[in-house]
C-alpha cells in the first residue's frame, strides 16, 4: 500500500516535468510505430522502383524515395522496428548478466566482488563504441552479432550500478532482520535487496536504451552493423552519404529519426531521475 | 602522494594484463580459422599456412599470447597491409587523434562547465531549461549525422570550412566541434548537479556571510568544490572522445587512429586492430590515473588520507 | 533612551514550498542595544535561525520571502538596502558564527586563507604581510594552538572545537558591531562547549560587540545573556532581562521550558514535560499558537492572537492570561 502510493507520487512527479513528458510521448510513439510497422507503412520497405530513384517529397512519398526508389517513410518505419529489436535484446543481455554479476559482487563482497569488478574494469578500459566495434568486427556484421556485441559492452554499467545500490541497501535493518530469521541468501537477494535497488537500475535501463541505439546506428554507419537491404537507420544514413550533395534529405531523415528517439529516451530518463531522486526535491 | 600514485599504478597491472588478453582473444572470437580470416577468402592454402606460422597460430594459446605481447613492444607484430610494425603504423595516427581529442575536450570543458554553472546558479529559470534541453540534445546527437549536417551547412552551402582532411586550423574546427558535442552535454549536466549540491552546503553560506560578492562565492568557493566530481567525468569523456573519433574521423576523413581501426577491420589487418585496441585502452587507463591524481590535488581530504 | 544598535520591527517571513506556504516568522519585534547580549531561545524549528538569517539577509529568495517588517541597523533599514551595500555590511558590521563548524568551512581552502579572505574582502588594499599578521593575531586571540602551522591547515585536519575557533576568528576579523552566534556550541562535545562559551564571553568583553546568541539551551542563555527573548512557532512569546525570566517567567510556554530543565538544587520529582506538539507552520490556528498545549487558556485565546505587551518595565509577554486580568 505504502509503496503503491509512493509509486503514484513518482509518476505524478514525472508527469509534472515537461521534459520527461515530451520524452515519454516520443518513446511511446516510437514503440507504437515499431510494433505496428507493417500496418502503418504505406509501402514494402524493400520494394525497389528505379524509376522513382530519389523521387522528391510528395503526397504519395512524404519523405521521398532513396537511390533504389524505395519509399523512405516505409523504410524509416521498419527501421524503428529494427532499432527496437536491437535495443530490447541487447539491453536484456546486459541487464541479466550485469545485474547478476553486480548483485553477486555487491552482496557477498570480498574476493568475488574484487574479481568481478576487475573484470568490469577491463571491459570498461575499452571506451565507448570500441569494444562493440571489435566484437562485431570479429563475429561478422549481422543483426544477431550486433546484439551480442552491444549487449556485452553494456554489461559493466549495469554491474556497477547494481553493485552500488546493493551495497547501500544491504546495510538496511530489514535485510539484517531477514538474515536473522534465517532466510536463504538467494531469497534475501531476490526478495529484499534487488527490489529496493531497482530504481537506479530502471533509470540506467532507460538511458542505456539511448546509448545502445546510438551505438548500433554508429556501427551501421561504419558498415559494421545491420547489412542492407535490411532497413536500419545508421546503415541507411551510411548509404545515403554518397548522394549527400544531390539528395541530402535521404541522409538527413534517418539521422533525424535516430536523434529524436535517442532524445526521447534521454529526456524521459533524465526527467525520471529527478523524480526518483528525493534529494533533489525541495 | 608518492605512495598514493604507486598504489594506483599497482592496481593497474591486472587491468593492463586483462586488456591485452581481451585484445588477443578477440582474434579467436571469429568463427573458423583465424589464419584463413587474415589471409582472406581468395588466398591459397600455402599463404594461409605461412600466415599461420608467422603469427604462431599453430602454437598453444599461452605461447601465442606471450608472442603477441612481445610483438607489441618489439615491433614483431607486423601490419599485414603496410608491411611494417603495427606500432609504427599506429603511432603517427594516434598523434592526429590526440590533437583532435584535445581540441574537443577543450571545447567541451569550456562550454560544458560554463553552461553547467549558469544552469545551477539560475536554477529553474529559462537559462537552466535552455541549458538542460541543449545538453540533452548534445548527448542525443548521433555524431556521424551531426557531422554531416554541419558539413552540409559550412562546407557545401556556405563553403566556409573544408569538409575533410587535416592541415590548417580550419580543418579541425568542424571535427572538434562535432566530437565534443556529446561530452559538452554530459559535462554540463554533471557540473550542474554537483554545483547545485555544493551551493546547498553550509560553507557557501559562510562565504556569503563574510561579505563576498556572489561572483566570488560561485567562482571561488562553489566552483572549486563542484569541479572535483566534474574532473572525473572529464577523464571518462576523454576516453569517449578517443572512441567517438572512430565515427568523427570517418565523416571528416581525419587521418587518425579511428579511421585506421575501421579500415584495418575492413581490410582484415588484424594485428593492427589488436594493437590499436591495446593502445587506446592503455591511453584511457592512464588518463584515468592522471585524473585520480588531479582529483587528489583538488581535494585536500583525499591527499592526506590516501 | 538612545537608539538601539539593532531593532527588528514586525518582521514576517514566509517560505514557499511544494507542500504549501510555511509561515516561519510572524510579527517578530525586538531590539539589541550596543554592547548587549540578547539570547534567543526556543525549540528546534521555532524560527530562531530564520530570524538570524533575515538579519544577515542570507535567506534564499525564493523560496523565502520577507512579507513585511523592517530591520533597523544603526538606524538604517537594511531590508531596503541595495544588495551590494548589504554585502559590504556582512562580515564587516555584522558577522555570524554557525551551528556546525564541521560543514561551515570550505574543505578545499586552508583555514588561514578563509579567515584572511574575510579581511581582504573589506580591506582590499591590505598588504600580504599585514594580512598574515592580522590572521595570526586572530588565531592567537581565539586560542588556536600553534597559529603559524594552523593557518596552513585544511579544515579536515582540525577538531570540531578548533574549527569553531576558526569560525569565531573569521567572524571577529573586521571587528563587527553585531555578532550573531547561531547555536555555536550545539554540535560540539560537552567539554569543548564550555571552552567556546568562555571564549565568546571573553571576546565580547574585549571587543564590546553586541551579540545575538541563539540557543535551545536555557543554561547557555542564563550564563551568557543580558536579556532573553523566547520564541514559539515563529512568534516571540516573552522578552525580559535574564534574571526576571528565570525568577518570574510569565508566559505559560516559558514556564514549561523552565520546568523542563533538570535542576540539582531542588527536588522536583519528575521533570515537567510540555504536553502536545508544535503547531504546523503551514496551517496555523487562528488564536494563540500555544493554546492547545496551554493549561491556562482562556476563551479569547481561541479567537485572537495575543500581542507582545509590556507588563512591567522591560518585561514583555504575549499572553491573554497575563494581559487581560
Amino acid at each position: 500500500m505504502a509503496s503503491r502510493s509512493q509509486g503514484s507520487l513518482v509518476v505524478r512527479r514525472i508527469l509534472r516535468n515537461p521534459v520527461a513528458v515530451v520524452g515519454l510521448v516520443i518513446v511511446l510513439s516510437y514503440l507504437f510505430v515499431a510494433a505496428f510497422a507493417p500496418r502503418i507503412a504505406p509501402f514494402d520497405p524493400n520494394e525497389q522502383d528505379l524509376s522513382k530513384s530519389f523521387a522528391p517529397m510528395s503526397a504519395e512519398h512524404p519523405f521521398g524515395c532513396d537511390e533504389f526508389g524505395r519509399d523512405l517513410l516505409s523504410r524509416i518505419i521498419f527501421g524503428a522496428r529494427t532499432s527496437l529489436i536491437i535495443q530490447i535484446f541487447s539491453v536484456c543481455i546486459a541487464l541479466v548478466v550485469g545485474v547478476f554479476l553486480g548483485a553477486l559482487g555487491g552482496y557477498f563482497g570480498g574476493w568475488l566482488d574484487e574479481g568481478i569488478m576487475r573484470m568490469m574494469d577491463i571491459l570498461l578500459a575499452f571506451p565507448g563504441i570500441l569494444l562493440a566495434l571489435a566484437i562485431v568486427a570479429m563475429l561478422g556484421p549481422d543483426l544477431r552479432n550486433l546484439i551480442i556485441a552491444i549487449g556485452i559492452y553494456s554489461i559493466p554499467q549495469f554491474a556497477r550500478i547494481t553493485r552500488g545500490s546493493v551495497i547501500s541497501v544491504k546495510q538496511n535493518d530489514y535485510v539484517t532482520a531477514a538474515r536473522a530469521v534465517g532466510e536463504t541468501q538467494a531469497s534475501i537477494i531476490l526478495r529484499y535487496v534487488l527490489p529496493n535497488a531497482i530504481s537506479p537500475i530502471i533509470i540506467q535501463t532507460t538511458l542505456r536504451m539511448a546509448t545502445v541505439l546510438l551505438t548500433a546506428a554508429g556501427l551501421g554507419f561504419l558498415g559494421l552493423g545491420v547489412q542492407p537491404p535490411e532497413p536500419e537507420w545508421g546503415t541507411m544514413l551510411s548509404n545515403a552519404r554518397m548522394y549527400l550533395r544531390s539528395a541530402p534529405m535521404v541522409a538527413v531523415i534517418p539521422g533525424l529519426s535516430i536523434m529524436l528517439v535517442v532524445l526521447g529516451f534521454n529526456f524521459f530518463g533524465d526527467g525520471s531521475q529527478d523524480a526518483l531522486n528525493p534529494r533533489l526535491k525541495e | 602522494m608518492g605512495r598514493f600514485i604507486l598504489r594506483r599504478l599497482a592496481m593497474l597491472i591486472p587491468v593492463l594484463v586483462g586488456v591485452s588478453l581481451v585484445a588477443f582473444l578477440i582474434l579467436h572470437l571469429a568463427p573458423g580459422d583465424p589464419a584463413r580470416l587474415m589471409a582472406g577468402i581468395d588466398a591459397s592454402q600455402e599463404d594461409v599456412e605461412m600466415l599461420r606460422h608467422k603469427f604462431g597460430l599453430d602454437r598453444p594459446l599461452p605461447a601465442q599470447y606471450a608472442m603477441f605481447v612481445r610483438g607489441l613492444f618489439t615491433g614483431e607484430l607486423m601490419s599485414l597491409r603496410y608491411e611494417s610494425p603495427a606500432m609504427e603504423v599506429i603511432l603517427p595516427r594516434l598523434k592526429n587523434t590526440l590533437v583532435l581529442a584535445c581540441a574537443s575536450i577543450v571545447v567541451a570543458v569550456v562550454l560544458g562547465v560554463s553552461a553547467g554553472v549558469l544552469s545551477a546558479t539560475h536554477r529553474r529559470s529559462w537559462v537552466d531549461y535552455a541549458a538542460t534541453v541543449l545538453s540533452l540534445f548534445g548527448i542525443s546527437m548521433p555524431v556521424f549525422w551531426w557531422g554531416l549536417l554541419l558539413m552540409l551547412l559550412f562546407s557545401v552551402k556556405l563553403m566556409w570550412l573544408p569538409s575533410g582532411g587535416m592541415g590548417t586550423i580550419r580543418h579541425i574546427i568542424l571535427p572538434a566541434l562535432v566530437l565534443g558535442t556529446a561530452s559538452t552535454g554530459i559535462i554540463a549536466r554533471m557540473t550542474r548537479s554537483s554545483m547545485l549540491d555544493v551551493l546547498r552546503q553550509d560553507y557557501i553560506t559562510t562565504a556569503t556571510a563574510k561579505g563576498l560578492t556572489r561572483q566570488l562565492v560561485v567562482n571561488r568557493h562553489a566552483l572549486r568544490n563542484a569541479l572535483i566530481p566534474t574532473v572525473t567525468v572529464v577523464g571518462l569523456q576523454f576516453g569517449q572522445l578517443l572512441a567517438g573519433a572512430v565515427l568523427t574521423e570517418t565523416v571528416f576523413t581525419w587521418p587518425g587512429i579511428g579511421r585506421l581501426l575501421v579500415s584495418s577491420i575492413l581490410a582484415r589487418d588484424l594485428p593492427v586492430v589488436q594493437a590499436t585496441l591495446v593502445i587506446v585502452a592503455l591511453f584511457f587507463v592512464f588518463v584515468n590515473l592522471a585524473v585520480d591524481i588531479l582529483y587528489a590535488i583538488l581535494d585536500p581530504r583525499i591527499r592526506y588520507h590516501g | 533612551m538612545k537608539t538601539p544598535l539593532l531593532s527588528v520591527r514586525g518582521l514576517t517571513a514566509h517560505f514557499h514550498t511544494e507542500a504549501g506556504i510555511v509561515k516561519a516568522l510572524e510579527d517578530i519585534s525586538f531590539s539589541i542595544a550596543a554592547g548587549e547580549v540578547l539570547g534567543l531561545v526556543g525549540e528546534t524549528g521555532c524560527g530562531k535561525s530564520v530570524t538570524a538569517s533575515c538579519i544577515m539577509r542570507l535567506i534564499p529568495m525564493p523560496p523565502g520571502r520577507i512579507v513585511s517588517g523592517e530591520i533597523l541597523f544603526d538606524g538604517r533599514n537594511i531590508l531596503a538596502l541595495p544588495d551590494d551595500e548589504m554585502r559590504r555590511m556582512r562580515g564587516h558590521d555584522m558577522a555570524m558564527i554557525f551551528q556546525d563548524p564541521m560543514s561551515s568551512l570550505n574543505p578545499v581552502f586552508t583555514t588561514g586563507y578563509q579567515v584572511g579572505e574575510a579581511i581582504v574582502t573589506h580591506e582590499p588594499q591590505i598588504s600580504r604581510k599585514t594580512l598574515l599578521g592580522r590572521v595570526l593575531d586572530l588565531f592567537r586571540k581565539v586560542n588556536i594552538a600553534d597559529p603559524e602551522t594552523s593557518v596552513n591547515r585544511y579544515p579536515h585536519m582540525m577538531s570540531g572545537g578548533m574549527k569553531q575557533r576558526v569560525m569565531i576568528a573569521m567572524a571577529l576579523s573586521c571587528g563587527p558591531k553585531l555578532l550573531i552566534a547561531d547555536e555555536p556550541t550545539t554540535a560540539l562535545d560537552v567539554s569543548i562547549q564550555a571552552q567556546i562559551l568562555t571564549l565568546i564571553r571573553r571576546l565580547r568583553r574585549e571587543e564590546g560587540s553586541s551579540v545575538l546568541l541563539i540557543s535551545h539551551d536555557l543554561g547557555v542563555i542564563a550564563s551568557m545573556a543580558d536579556r532573553v527573548a523566547v520564541m514559539y512557532a515563529g512568534s516571540i512569546a516573552e522578552i525580559s532581562r535574564v534574571k526576571d525570566l528565570f525568577d518570574a517567567p510569565q508566559h505559560p510556554y516559558t514556564k514549561g521550558l523552565l520546568g523542563a530543565i533538570p535542576r540539582l538544587d531542588r527536588d522536583q520529582g519528575r521533570l515537567a514535560v510540555i504536553a502536545g506538539t508544535l503547531p504546523n507552520l503551514m496551517d496555523l490556528p487562528r488564536g494563540c499558537k500555544f493554546r492547545e498545549r496551554c493549561a491556562e487558556a482562556l476563551p479569547v485565546c481561541a479567537e485572537e492572537r495575543p500581542a507582545l505587551t509590556e507588563i512591567r518595565h522591560g518585561h514583555e509577554v504575549a499572553c491573554h492570561a497575563r494581559t487581560r486580568r
